[in-house]
């Protein structure tokens, strides 16, 4: 975790959010050293930063002192989201980044992803949805029971991914990208 | 006319009135405001009635009765805020006076007791962290144990007597006085000012409301929520050393069960003053300011001449109107 990797876990609610904590608290939690001085923290500096994130995200929220719990899905997961960029991350890895989110804050997170990818960071995405995964990947792998069983090129569409996994009988395939 | 003017006002003015107050109560310090705002009338109410309540003898009396409770709802408070509970507070108290009294009696030095007293409490709550969060035990339960079994040592050292403890420089930490105030008052005023700092200004106290909130979360954040736990215990547990050399010292006596039958008064004061006991939730200035009302509540009960058993029944109902009020205030709040 503190080896330069990020992680947006899946199950938001439980893994991802403290809800009744502020915007705030929920975004600079992993990387609250440095906003320690002396050891305080500094809550304007937090504040700040927070702010600067709800803007380039497009974070819908009353400011960065409201409780996370009363913000919509699609805003708490660009929260999940900002909270480790503000570490520099080698590697992000996103599980499921688009679960219980509307179609408008959908769009704005891929862009998010994409914008984060062409600065040069590492993105592995672990999907379900075919459809998120051709539209972002670099490089496709499709997995099944924790096996590669595929790996795709560049550009792979949603049918290519789906025929692979179908080849190999059963749905509730996995895809997985990389991209560098 | 003064019908047609008359009618959409009362649809309005409820509206706007709900609004305002539910915006008002929605704040996050709007449960220690209204608080405060209780205690100021219990105050005014206690000195219409009796003429010896708001006397300074009187008030200082509240504070050197509720200081030794105030010092482990003090440390009680961010052990529940970080989804713990430490119900062997009370009986490590009545543990500590009983070190400090037999230690002496063995003619050792009074301080060395109280010392080994402090350790003993440290050594309690690294027990209670370790139950809790190695062995995975449910704090309830946990703690209930510990309570058990520390208590039941406290009686076995003295066969369940109280051992007299007259040192004047020991005494004068349960009855000296600094600047007119009591000690025990100064220490406890001290112990909350100091939870109030680390729990809001530095990344331990940061950590504290994340692991109550949200532990799972808070682990995959990077927070060490085990060792925050097992900070709070041990803090918890010194803590209830502390409180019992108080109380030894202020009854210029150990008494094995003088601090146990306090537990619901110190779980009492947390809750009312705003903690959730699901963790993630409260502030200390809210258990000083219960801590406040419970002593005032006796107090003044007691100067009406009111029966001690009525007192556990008015403190029940106002434990459970304050707590009812706040989560109304939460339902209202979301």
């Amino acid at each position: 975790m503190r080896k330069g990797i990020g992680f947006v876990a899946a199950e938001r609610k439980r893994q991802g959010l403290i809800g009744n904590l502020s915007v705030r608290t929920n975004t600079t939690l992993p990387y609250l050293g440095r906003f320690t001085q002396f050891g305080m923290v500094d809550r304007s500096r937090e504040e700040a930063s927070t702010q600067a994130w709800i803007k380039t995200l497009g974070v819908k929220t009353a400011g960065p002192n409201q409780e996370i719990r009363l913000l919509s899905g699609g805003n708490q997961q660009k929260i999940c989201l900002a909270r480790w960029l503000l570490g520099n991350p080698d590697l992000l890895i996103l599980e499921e980044p688009t679960r219980g989110v509307d179609l408008g804050a959908r769009r704005e997170i891929y862009a998010e992803i994409r914008r984060l990818a062409e600065a040069g960071l590492a993105i592995l995405i672990v999907s379900s949805d075919a459809e998120e995964v051709a539209g972002l990947a670099d490089r496709t792998l499709v997995l099944e029971d924790g096996k590669v069983v595929a790996e795709l090129a560049q550009a792979a569409t949603a049918a290519e991914m789906m025929r692979a996994a179908e080849t190999l009988s059963t749905a509730g395939n996995q895809n997985e990208l990389e991209k560098v | 006319m003064s019908k047609s003017s008359s009618i959409p006002a009362p649809s309005q003015a409820p509206k706007t009135q709900a609004h305002s107050m539910t915006s008002l109560l929605g704040r996050p310090t709007a449960g220690i405001v209204l608080l405060l705002a209780f205690y100021i009338l219990l105050l005014a109410a206690f000195s219409f009635l009796s003429p010896y309540f708001l006397t300074l003898s009187n008030l200082s009396n509240i504070g050197t009765n509720m200081a030794f409770i105030g010092l482990m709802a003090a440390a009680g408070t961010p052990l529940i805020i970080g989804g713990g509970l430490d119900l062997s507070v009370a009986a490590v108290a009545g543990l500590a006076g009983v070190i400090v009294a037999l230690m002496h009696a063995n003619g050792l030095n009074i301080w060395m007791g109280c010392l080994t007293a402090l350790v003993i409490g440290c050594a309690v709550g690294v027990l209670n962290g370790f139950i809790v969060t190695r062995l995975r035990l449910n704090p309830l339960i946990a703690t209930l144990g510990t309570m058990s079994i520390f208590s039941g040592i406290s009686m076995v050292l003295t066969g369940g007597l109280s051992k007299p403890l007259f040192i004047p420089a020991f005494n004068w930490l349960g009855s000296g006085r600094v600047a007119g105030i009591p000690f025990p008052v100064i220490l406890m005023l001290l112990v909350f000012v100091v939870l109030w700092l680390v729990l809001s200004k530095t990344p331990f106290g940061r950590y504290v409301y994340a692991t109550g909130g949200n532990p799972e979360a808070s682990s995959l954040l990077g927070v060490p929520v085990e060792r925050t736990q097992m900070v709070l215990y041990i803090l918890s547990g010194l803590s209830g050393a502390a409180a019992g050399i108080i109380l030894a010292a202020m009854l210029g006596a150990a008494a094995p069960n003088a601090a146990g039958q306090h537990l619901l008064t110190i779980i009492a004061a947390i809750i009312l003053g705003g903690t959730s006991l699901f963790g993630g939730r409260g502030s200390v200035w809210g258990t000083l300011i219960a801590v406040l009302i419970l002593g005032t509540l006796n107090n003044g009960l007691t100067l009406m001449n009111v029966s001690s058993f009525w007192q556990d029944v008015t403190r029940g109902v106002v434990l459970l109107m304050a707590v009812g009020l706040d989560q109304l205030r939460v339902r209202l709040q979301s």
